[in-house]
């Protein structure tokens, strides 16, 4: 049996980015434990590239297509209105983008033990009982919406989660899965069928990202807005859609037996989507310290200008235009500047083009630099202030990274921003600001805060070191791994790695 | 057929006795155009050689046998390819039509010829009869597929005017030839008349449709598709036809030495009796079938236009209404038609110079036509549905009826010697009207649930891992696997 196993979802080990590092230095930390990994994936025929070297303590690693719509032979029992009735809440709460009576359908719909489940999914998908339980639930909430789509939007909703029901999942003492939505329902499925416990963890809010994700996405037909509707403007068949995982967000909550968090902002938000706050607790990412300190040689710092740097992706959500538009209220009042921006420029080229001719446009080419890819650990010893205006971020590590080098920040204020800056607990905020919070998109406030630090540079020095206090102190990784290795620990019952061969 | 049926219902509602007369000749021959051509044909070559005193037996009854057996052989290639017709007309496409009329017909010839020869050369006449009749039994079965192609053709006209020029060169060819070659010549005389059919109907084709190629043989994956619309159409006819062959093989007579069986008294007061349906088949098909395509086109209309499920149910209870409608005007239609012809019986064995038994089995065979011929109705409708597995059913019930009731008449005397198509065809058209209500009744369901999705993939065993669970282990224990994916470079 298997310590930990991984419930991905578009992350780890096919997708390089945060979440996925994330995973993979927790694997690598804890070479005594034995993982496994299934991965979710949306078609058989995706192309995937392991983006990671697989550490030894991968034993397993499931992947399983998503939407292929596959009808596996089962062995059929005789019907059972039982059944039907034990599904109907479960199937009809999650139209409404509720949590209820998983616990009736599991039998029905997945295995455990020797037992096989009640109804096939292709009794689930097409028999005349599923039509009732779908147009029942059609006329209970949406009688004068597109039938069709309504049915369309139905299968492709529910076909997927049935056949999730059925999916591979090695055995193992913990399930972890590193979000709520398909992976979380998975998490939970495998918790039921083992009978073993889950955990979450949540770096962004999966139900978020979804919700500005199906509000924009224009493969959704779009009806007259519902009397009443939450969202006007979204339609019935959007809201169905963020209803589906609304109500795999809550049941996740539901079942978990322990939910992660990166900071306070984070925490509100799984209380407002449903999770039981006594189940929620906050442990923020933390940075590799020695790595970035290896570079803290301010002392070399080339003296003269004031360098002022952005370390993310030329892409929107980083609101670099807010950023050129702060540079210049700057310069007006900071001789010497310069500007740089450290990150990607092919992410979005339209983007990028848009942002070049600001810089131009402003008068600013001979200030702003655009880096592209850079080893950022060359460039935060000699930098003055970071600046972060995104527009959306979780725990942002780029400032972390910054504070190992004493490097203060200007961030606006979104995810945990706040808290890097100005610290979570008492004790944490008695080490004093590392830098200042600005509004979202507010160019003007962001400059201010820039050339406040600079005209004072004792103050500037100060920050950085409150930074540089701040991460040692709460953000490790070290520390992020004990937690989670005493957690994982707490779980496997100190029987971490029996019985495999490796 | 719905799609000439629209146009010659147009000249029936223009409310003048031209534009009336039009639609319902037209109609009459492009619906039954074969038969009429066949019974015309054979009333008045008969009346022809009984001038003459010439023999006639072996030639009606080689006749009888073409049409019986090429109606049941042709009967599943006909479905089959209008079903594959109707989906390439769904999709805009009108370039199939030739290219698939000529595949078919290869086919179907080359089989039918083959089975035919096969059959004839068994009977004892001479082998240049053998090659006619074969030929002859390939030809019908060309006009009996033409059938399927000229449903979507707009000039009826022409279409119509084959099977009237098809029946006068019959008739003249045969009665010249016959004269001169006897069996022989009248047989080629029919060849040729519906040599003329196919020919004028293919000409029809290549006015109306352009095609990009010489052949194509999609039609034939529609017999994998749905084997069951194949089944129900061999079977339909088998009914009919085997309640008459039940007599051949019992109380027949040899007509030639081996396999050419015959019972005289019944097999053209059949064929006689088949007529009796005419009526109704052309009403069916002016307003009955044009104005359920109507309403079939509203349901989906519906479905397609993004209406609620209540405009959708809607548009399904005044299909069905309509449906029920249709189906009793076209009962009471066919009842004042077979009650009339029973009535006249008298009337029609004096012209016909039937005898007495001729007569009683010409009324049991007209009452047997009854139900068929709402049978047949039902059919379609269940065709439009695609209720292929019930139209199977349903011909299969009213084959063992007709067998079943067919046997029974053997030991209840040779009055009641037809009355099998009757129990058969009532017993079949109660099951099939019970299937096609139930089923119309719950069209929604079927519709939504019979839809493909697009990211179907059929089941391969390398989907799930050796516990039977969705999913591909690409390291187990430890061990990177080998990964059988159809698309993607792994590493």
């Amino acid at each position: 049996m298997l310590d930990v196993v991984f419930m991905c979802e578009g992350t780890y080990p096919f997708v390089p980015g945060g979440v996925s590092s994330w995973i993979h230095s927790l694997i690598e930390g804890m070479p005594e434990l034995k993982f496994g990994i299934v991965y979710l994936v949306p078609s058989e025929e995706d192309e995937l590239k392991f983006r990671y070297e697989m550490p030894e303590n991968v034993v397993d690693l499931v992947v399983v297509p998503l939407y292929d719509i596959v009808f596996k032979p089962q062995s059929k029992t005789p019907f059972q209105a039982a059944a039907w009735q034990e599904v109907t809440p479960f199937v009809k709460g999650i139209l409404r983008g509720e949590s209820v009576g998983f616990d009736q359908a599991f039998p029905h719909l997945s295995p455990r033990g020797d037992r096989e489940p009640t109804l096939t999914v292709k009794e689930l998908a097409n028999s005349y009982q599923a039509w009732e339980v779908l147009t029942e639930a059609y006329r209970e909430n949406y009688p004068k919406a597109s039938f069709n789509d309504f049915f369309w939007s139905w299968r492709y909703a529910f076909l997927p989660l049935f056949k999730l029901c059925l999916a591979e999942v090695p055995r193992a003492r913990l399930y972890h899965t590193v979000t709520t939505g398909w992976s979380g329902f998975l998490a939970a499925v495998a918790a039921k069928r083992y009978q073993t416990p889950f955990i979450t963890t949540e770096h962004g809010l999966y139900v978020n990202e979804r919700r500005i994700e199906i509000s924009q996405a224009d493969w959704i037909f779009v009806d007259a807005p519902r009397r009443g509707a939450l969202e006007v403007g979204l339609g019935t068949f959007k809201e169905i859609w963020i209803n589906l995982f609304l109500a795999l967000g809550k049941l996740c909550y539901q079942h978990t037996d322990h939910i992660y968090t990166l900071f306070e902002g984070n925490r509100r938000k799984e209380i407002e989507f449903g999770a039981p706050e006594e189940k929620i607790e906050i442990i923020p990412n933390g940075v590799n310290v020695e790595m970035f300190q290896s570079h803290e040689i301010r002392a070399l710092k080339p003296s003269g200008a004031f360098r002022v740097g952005l370390v993310g992706r030329v892409v929107p959500i980083k609101d670099i235009k807010t950023f050129i538009k702060a540079v210049r209220f700057m310069s007006a009042e900071i001789d010497d500047l310069e500007v740089y921006i450290l990150g990607p420029t092919d992410e979005d080229e339209d983007y990028f083009a848009e942002c070049q001719t600001m810089v131009e446009a402003l008068g600013l080419s001979d200030i702003v630099v655009f880096t592209d890819r850079v080893d950022v650990r060359a460039w935060y010893p000699i930098l003055d202030v970071q600046v972060l205006t995104s527009i959306s971020e979780g725990q942002p590590l780029v400032l972390l990274e910054g504070f190992c080098s004493g490097l203060p920040a200007v961030a606006s204020d979104v995810g945990a921003c706040r808290e890097i800056i100005y610290g979570r607990s008492a004790e944490d905020k008695a080490l004093g600001p590392a830098g200042s919070v600005t509004w979202v998109g507010n160019a003007r406030q962001t400059a201010e805060a820039v050339i406040a630090l600079q005209k004072n540079p004792a103050e500037l020095k100060k920050r950085g070191e409150a930074g540089r206090q701040r991460v040692m102190k709460y953000y490790r990784r070290d520390q992020m791994l004990d937690d989670y290795r005493s957690i994982y620990h707490s779980y496997t019952d100190g029987r971490v790695g029996e019985g495999v061969k490796v | 057929m719905a799609g000439i049926g629209f146009q010659l219902r147009r000249f029936t509602q223009e409310g003048t006795l031209r534009g009336f007369i039009k639609g319902y000749y037209n109609a009459a021959l492009v619906a039954a155009g074969p038969w009429v051509l066949t019974v015309i044909s054979l009333i008045v070559i008969g009346y022809l050689m009984r001038q003459n005193a010439a023999r006639t037996e072996l030639f009606l009854e080689t006749i009888i046998y073409i049409y019986a057996f090429s109606l049941i052989t042709t009967a599943p290639f006909q479905l089959i390819v209008t079903r594959y017709l109707a989906d390439q007309l769904d999709a805009q496409k009108l370039t199939a039509h030739i290219p698939s009329f000529l595949s078919v017909s290869i086919v179907s010839a080359a089989f039918h010829y083959l089975v035919g020869f096969v059959f004839f050369a068994q009977v004892d006449v001479s082998w240049v009869y053998t090659m006619i009749s074969s030929a002859l039994f390939a030809m019908v079965s060309l006009v009996w597929l033409l059938l399927a192609f000229v449903g979507a053709v707009r000039a009826f006209h022409l279409v119509a005017t084959s099977f009237t020029a098809g029946t006068i060169v019959a008739i003249v060819s045969a009665y010249f030839l016959g004269l001169r070659v006897g069996d022989v010549g009248y047989l080629l005389g029919m060849l040729v008349g519906n040599s003329v059919i196919v020919a004028i109907g293919l000409v029809a084709l290549a006015r109306e449709f352009d095609s990009a190629k010489s052949f194509d043989f999609e039609w034939l994956s529609f017999f994998k598709k749905a084997p069951s619309l194949a089944l129900a159409g061999a079977i339909y006819y088998a009914a009919i036809w085997s309640s008459i062959m039940i007599y051949w093989f019992t109380v027949g007579d040899p007509v030639q030495h081996h396999v050419l069986y015959a019972y005289e008294p019944l097999d053209l007061a059949s064929f006689y009796a088949q007529m009796t349906i005419l009526p109704a088949v052309i009403i069916f098909y002016v307003h009955n079938e044009t104005g359920f395509y109507e309403d079939y086109r509203g349901f989906y209309n519906a479905v397609m236009a993004r209406k609620p499920l209540s405009v959708i149910e809607r548009q399904r209870e005044i299909l069905t209404e309509n449906l029920k409608d249709a189906l009793v005007n076209l009962t009471l239609i066919q009842a004042v038609v077979t009650f009339t012809t029973v009535c006249f019986a008298g009337q029609i064995q004096q012209f016909l110079e039937m005898s007495e038994l001729e007569r009683q089995l010409f009324v049991n065979m007209t009452l047997g036509a009854f139900p068929q011929a709402i049978l047949l109705f039902v059919m379609v409708i269940m065709f439009y549905f695609q209720l292929y597995p019930e139209s199977a059913v349903t011909a299969t019930v009213a084959l063992i009826g007709c067998w079943a009731v067919g046997g029974w008449t053997l030991l209840a005397g040779e009055n009641t010697y037809g009355l099998g198509l009757l129990g058969g065809t009532l017993l079949g058209l109660v099951v099939g009207l019970y299937l096609l209500f139930n089923r119309v009744g719950r069209l929604e369901y079927l519709t939504f649930s019979s839809q493909p999705m697009a990211e179907e993939k059929p089941f391969r065993k390398d989907m799930v891992a050796a516990t039977g669970g969705y999913g591909i282990y690409y390291i187990r224990n430890g061990q990177r696997q080998s990964v059988p994916v159809p698309k993607g470079d792994h590493e």
